[in-house]
């Protein structure tokens, strides 16, 4: 045997070799799931994607503790969109084709996943939005699914209770201008025409807005009963106690999204806001084990008691997903199947979630109201009515 | 709209014109002095809220609180004109026009990174109490706005108006060349503009951290946009022509923005007054022609 067919030879037996040790290798030693994950981790937005990415990296390393997806570890590859459209299609384009990601995390604003959606959606990369609000992330996107209740729910939810349980008659709407506070106010606009709820005052701001006195001082003159604000933590913080300060709360009902549960309100309401009622998708905290696990689990890693809107929908979100690869497989199609396929999953304030054919979770709305002397948002109930949470009817006004 | 509807208007609209001159007094003195559009003032504005953040929390005194961010501030605003833009002032101005947004975004980035991504609350329990007067209410803060925005424009007049540093200053805003043959220390007098102009800056920081009870990286980024478009309108360099645009825009949104449906943010408003004014008066109200 001449000496290049000698090399040749050890260079076979060694690839062979390779493979055999690398398939007897332990479970262990495989390459992990990657699992995409992009949201605003710099910039304007940032405390949002921040806090997604906890509940992300928590969830995940919970699941890899418990010995991961059959024995396969999870590794979380995040991207900052910087809450900027064009980077985030950039980044999902990126998680997809280079770091061939089976599934993605949503951890992202309404406006930057309405953009990147269409991306997972054509290289058909099932993507789980965890807090984006907008009709438009999920809708006409088949291999995308949500975490999160629509933002037109919320709003109808907010109607609902306002005219049915409390007599409310004469409301001013406060929309903060984009897909998630439209989403919001046009779901209590339409409950409220529904209801037979007048609309005195209706006013546009941007989701940069801090300056609310004004319009404060204008909707006192008009006693109305209840104000629906729609908006991002810091708006509805701004305009919650600047509202109180002024005089129009607590006389005056106030109803805000699910961005209550924000550590902008926790930390800057300050002595205002008590009884303010929020839409919120889940609540902590409450009796239940795994909330309480939850919680515990989430002050053990980040030293922090406040589980924003943003972190433990993330945190389910990633469960979910997590949990669709056991039952799907870790390839792509297998994922997407196992999510559309969900009944009952179990959401970390312990209510029990099923998907509906539109990819969007009949999630129970939890109504909590602002407790000034405890600093916590205390469970008023869970909304349950499939007539009051359902998502579908509200794909109508999204053509 | 009945009086007292009014009333809080007007008192709602001083208010917030306070707070925007707070800012474009520093601007338009920058300005007149070096032709220099200072963005990163806007950061200026941002730190010294921080800052003020920071020592009320170790002090828990208000007034030590703003005598440490208006002094930092000053000391900030001393360094970035001595090693920022001294160097470029042989250059273009476009130079350190860029500089300065450069100078601006590092600024929002080290305040996300040193204090969080998160606003914190700057809570004064002191000012927030609130007093009513003929169905019209005044917050503490809203006093503390009202007077020290007054007090600070006494003080820069008389110094401005009525010491030799004031007349340095107006000297080397007139002509830098006049200035440095009639033995002006320009140098100096530059420096003097920055430290001044970034401690009313600090002063208007902390001032908004607390109406709003927050302080995030990005609190500067409108009002800096706006501060820009009220040294334009105000007349370049003018300091009187931005305070008296400040008030102006402060009544221009709060009645815009309450009494008339205009799809426009607070900035857009800012922005349309820009563009009108510069048609009708491209010399800005109190600009020279």
């Amino acid at each position: 045997m001449r000496a290049s067919s000698q090399i040749r030879f050890a260079c076979h037996a060694m690839v062979v070799a390779a493979g055999l040790l690398w398939a007897a290798a332990p479970a262990g030693a495989q390459q992990p799931i990657k699992l995409g994950f992009f949201g605003p981790l710099t910039d304007r937005f940032a405390a949002l994607g921040i806090d997604a990415k906890k509940g992300a990296d928590l969830a995940i390393k919970l699941a890899n503790d418990a010995g991961g997806v059959n024995g396969r570890k999870i590794e979380l590859v995040a991207y900052d969109d910087r809450g900027n459209r064009t980077e985030s299609i950039a980044v999902v384009r990126k998680m997809i084709e280079q770091d061939n990601v089976v599934a993605i995390v949503g951890g992202s604003l309404s406006l930057t996943s309405i953009a990147s959606a269409p991306v997972a959606n054509e290289e058909k990369v099932p993507m789980v939005a965890a807090y984006s609000n907008a009709v438009g992330v999920v809708k006409g996107n088949d291999y995308v699914f949500r975490w999160a209740s629509v933002a037109d729910v919320q709003g109808w939810v907010m109607a609902h209770h306002a005219v049915q349980e409390r007599g409310y008659k004469k409301f001013a709407l406060l929309m903060q201008d984009e897909e998630y506070g439209r989403g919001i106010i046009n779901g209590a606009e339409q409950g409220l025409k529904k209801l037979g709820g007048e609309v005195v005052y209706k006013k546009a701001f941007p989701p940069t807005e801090r300056e609310f006195r004004a319009i404060m001082t204008e909707i006192k003159a008009l006693n109305v009963d209840a104000v629906l604000m729609s908006g991002l933590g810091p708006v509805l913080t701004a305009g919650g106690r600047q509202g109180y300060e002024i005089g129009v709360f607590p006389k005056a009902q106030l109803y805000v999204g699910c961005d209550l549960n924000e550590a902008d309100w926790f930390t800057g309401i300050g002595e205002n806001g008590d009884g303010t009622i929020g839409t919120l998708e889940f609540i902590t905290p409450t009796d239940n084990a795994i909330t309480k696990k939850f919680m515990a689990d989430y002050e053990a890693a980040y030293k922090e008691k406040i589980i924003t809107h943003e972190a433990g929908l993330a945190y389910d979100a990633t469960r979910l997903i997590i949990d669709a690869m056991k039952r799907g497989g870790v390839d792509r199609e297998g994922i997407r199947k196992a999510l559309a396929e969900t009944k009952s999953f179990t959401n970390l304030s312990g209510v029990k979630i099923s998907y509906t054919e539109l990819r969007e979770p009949m999630l129970p709305i939890a109504l909590g109201r602002w407790d000034k002397a405890s600093q916590q948002i205390k469970l008023m109930k869970f909304v349950e009515d499939p007539a009051l949470i359902d998502p579908r009817p509200w794909y109508q006004y999204y053509k | 709209m009945n009086a007292t509807v009014l009333g809080q208007q007007l008192v709602n609209a001083l208010a917030l014109g306070s707070v925007y001159a707070m800012i474009a007094v520093g601007l338009a003195m920058i300005y007149g002095v070096l032709r220099i559009l200072h963005i990163a003032h806007a950061g200026i504005y941002t730190a010294g809220a921080y800052l003020g953040l920071l020592a009320f929390r170790e002090t828990g005194n208000l007034v030590i609180a703003l005598i440490v961010a208006m002094t930092a501030a000053a000391l900030l605003g001393a360094l970035i004109e001595r090693f920022i833009y001294r160097p470029m002032l042989a250059r273009p101005r476009i130079v350190a026009l860029i500089a300065s947004i450069g100078l601006f975004i590092c600024l929002s980035d080290l305040f996300r990174i040193l204090a969080g991504p998160h606003q914190l609350a700057f809570d004064v329990p002191e000012l927030a109490g609130r007093y009513t007067a003929g169905g019209i209410t005044v917050s503490g803060i809203d006093l503390v706005i009202l007077g020290g925005t007054a007090a600070i424009f006494v003080a820069l007049w008389f110094v401005i108006r009525k010491t030799s540093m004031g007349f340095a200053i107006r000297a080397v805003a007139q002509d830098v060349e006049t200035a440095k043959t009639m033995g002006i220390d320009v140098d100096r007098s530059v420096s003097r503009v920055f430290m001044i102009g970034s401690a009313i800056a600090a002063f208007g920081g902390v001032a908004v951290a607390i109406l709003y009870n927050a302080v995030y990286t990005t609190m500067g980024d409108m009002i800096g946009y706006k501060g820009l478009a009220l040294i334009v309108i105000g007349g370049f360099g003018s300091i009187s022509g931005a305070v008296l645009a400040a008030f102006l825009l402060g009544f221009a949104e709060t009645a815009l923005t309450t009494y008339m449906d205009l799809p426009l943010s607070r900035e857009g408003i800012a922005m349309l007054m820009l563009v009108l004014l510069i048609l009708i008066r491209p010399q800005g109200l109190l600009g020279k022609a």
